[in-house]
């Protein structure tokens, strides 16, 4: 009885998850990092759109900045076939498990979009 | 004694509800079987009863248990209870997911324990008059969610209160379902997901329920799970008719409008559950989810469609098939199928086994399709 009431209790303190639960990280307000390009915001708003409503353990949703993309190991400035952001999206090692998995393939106009931001990031 | 007219009632009249493929079995409404009127949750004790002799089989029981035997032993822990009102249940899934079986790079295991309930019911009066459902336990929290979270592992999967005022008019208010579409347990079919109305996505609410003699209504006013922060309750209000045609076959449309501060959703569909007699029916809904998001990055019309069919060889046992669409965004070309055949037993009463197949292409004009496989193995039981 006792751990079930130290369960409920800790349980009271937490928020219950749902759908909802990453709402606002997703389509809240941007707040990407100042002075960032145009190729970087178009390309944010799909990284969110199609990685990072399942990616959440990776936070992708708080990459504001190029830099953040960076650091993480998954964009190698101007070079898009190192970059992890573009080459998981079209035949991946010849897996068939391209990303992202749960959606279809990722519309071409939005594999340019990626492919043209990552070109604009310094090395 | 009550137990025998209970299981004569079963055997004469057959109508109730547990999963909604059960309008094979000619039960149109889950008020029958189910404490909440848009089904799930905890049996009744009809429910019990039309679960340990209707739907269970018995190849594993010896000739001689009768079936009134086997409805005098479907209360908890196989007892008959000592009194009218008061009653609890246990309840326990989990399954085995495989993805990418049979590959050598990509197949993944792995167990999870989907649901470990413990309900506890309330009741007053005749017909279950007066109600106060409380359903808590563990659900597991999805892989995207990050490590470290403050979100709970367990927690009320319902919690409401109930007054009929009459058989066929009742109001419920507290945790509860959402009232939309239909309700099948596949909790990852788009017709699930799309609209916000998972397994996880109880809500604060008030539900109205009227039971017409060929059709049934629910209106639900709800605020969201109040557990969550005020900017993320997703708050609105839901509709859902369903009209029983054609001897025992159910045509229904939804509609549901909901939002929060950063999104926007309204959902509408139709169904059907079509009784193909001795237990086999077949499924189909289908509908359309306009979202509109805060910062815009995510505004879009998504169509999904979902077809199932349960056939039922011998008491017990189904034969499934599942197959839905999904048009992510109606004004591009991408879309995905999801179909799979599957097998559902319930080999004795409490117990049930299921396996499921899933296949999952991706179509569109400018990229080569792919081609994915998983499977699940479960298992559900309820004392």
């Amino acid at each position: 009885m006792i751990k079930f009431l130290t369960i409920l209790i800790l349980a009271l303190g937490c928020q219950d998850y749902n759908s909802n639960s990453g709402d606002k990280f997703r389509y809240g307000p941007l707040g990407l990092a100042p002075g960032s390009s145009a190729e970087f915001t178009a390309a944010y708003v799909i990284l969110q759109i199609r990685c990072a409503s399942c990616h959440r353990h990776s936070n992708y949703a708080g990459f504001k900045s190029e830099q953040d993309w960076k650091d993480a190991g998954l964009v190698v400035g101007g070079n898009t076939d190192a970059s992890t952001v573009i080459n998981r999206i079209r035949n991946y090692e010849g897996t068939g498990s391209d990303m992202p998995d749960d959606s279809g393939p990722l519309p071409d106009e939005e594999y340019q979009t990626l492919k043209t931001w990552v070109q604009s990031v310094t090395p | 004694m009550k137990y025998t007219l209970l299981l004569i009632l079963v055997l004469i009249t057959f109508r109730a509800e547990a999963y909604v493929n059960f309008i094979g079995h000619s039960y149109t409404s889950c008020l029958n079987c189910h404490f909440n009127p848009t089904g799930g949750g905890p049996l009744n004790d009809y429910g019990r009863v039309v679960s340990a002799t209707a739907i269970s089989g018995r190849a594993f029981y010896p000739k001689k248990v009768s079936e009134e035997r086997l409805a005098y032993t479907s209360g908890f822990l196989f007892r008959k209870p000592k009194q009218e009102w008061f009653r609890t249940q246990l309840n326990y899934r989990g399954f085995q997911l495989v993805r990418n079986p049979g590959s050598t790079k990509n197949e993944t295991k792995q167990w999870i324990n989907m649901q470990a309930d413990a309900r506890v019911i309330f009741k007053y009066g005749e017909n279950d008059k007066y109600i106060a459902v409380l359903n808590y336990g563990y659900a597991p929290l999805p892989e995207s969610v990050p490590s470290g979270t403050s979100e709970a592992t367990w927690r009320s999967r319902e919690h409401y209160v109930g007054y009929k005022y009459s058989p066929k008019f009742g109001v419920y208010a507290g945790l509860m379902d959402k009232a939309y579409g239909l309700k099948v347990i596949e909790h990852i079919a788009f017709a699930r997901q799309l609209p916000n109305v998972t397994q996880n996505d109880q809500t604060h609410g008030v539900l109205t329920h009227v039971l017409g003699e060929t059709w049934e209504g629910f209106a639900h006013v709800f605020a969201g799970n109040l557990s969550q922060d005020d900017d993320i309750r997703m708050k609105g209000g839901s509709l859902m008719f369903e009209k029983t045609m054609f001897e025992a076959h159910r045509y229904g449309a939804s509609l549901m409008k909901q939002s929060n501060n950063y999104l926007d959703l309204l959902s509408y569909s139709a169904h059907t559950r079509l009784n193909l007699k001795e237990g086999s029916a077949l499924l189909a809904e289908i509908g359309q989810v306009n979202r509109k998001t805060d910062n815009g990055t995510d505004d879009r019309t998504s169509r999904y469609a979902l077809v199932q069919t349960y056939l039922r060889p011998l008491r017990g046992l189904y034969f499934l098939t599942n197959i839905e669409y999904l048009n992510r965004d109606i004004k591009q070309d991408p879309y995905t199928v999801r179909w799979g055949p599957g097998v559902q037993y319930f080999p004795i009463q409490r117990l049930e086994v299921r396996f499921d197949m899933y296949n999952t292409r991706n179509f569109a004009p400018d990229a080569s399709t792919r081609d994915s496989w998983m499977y699940l193995l479960q298992t559900h039981i309820w004392l």
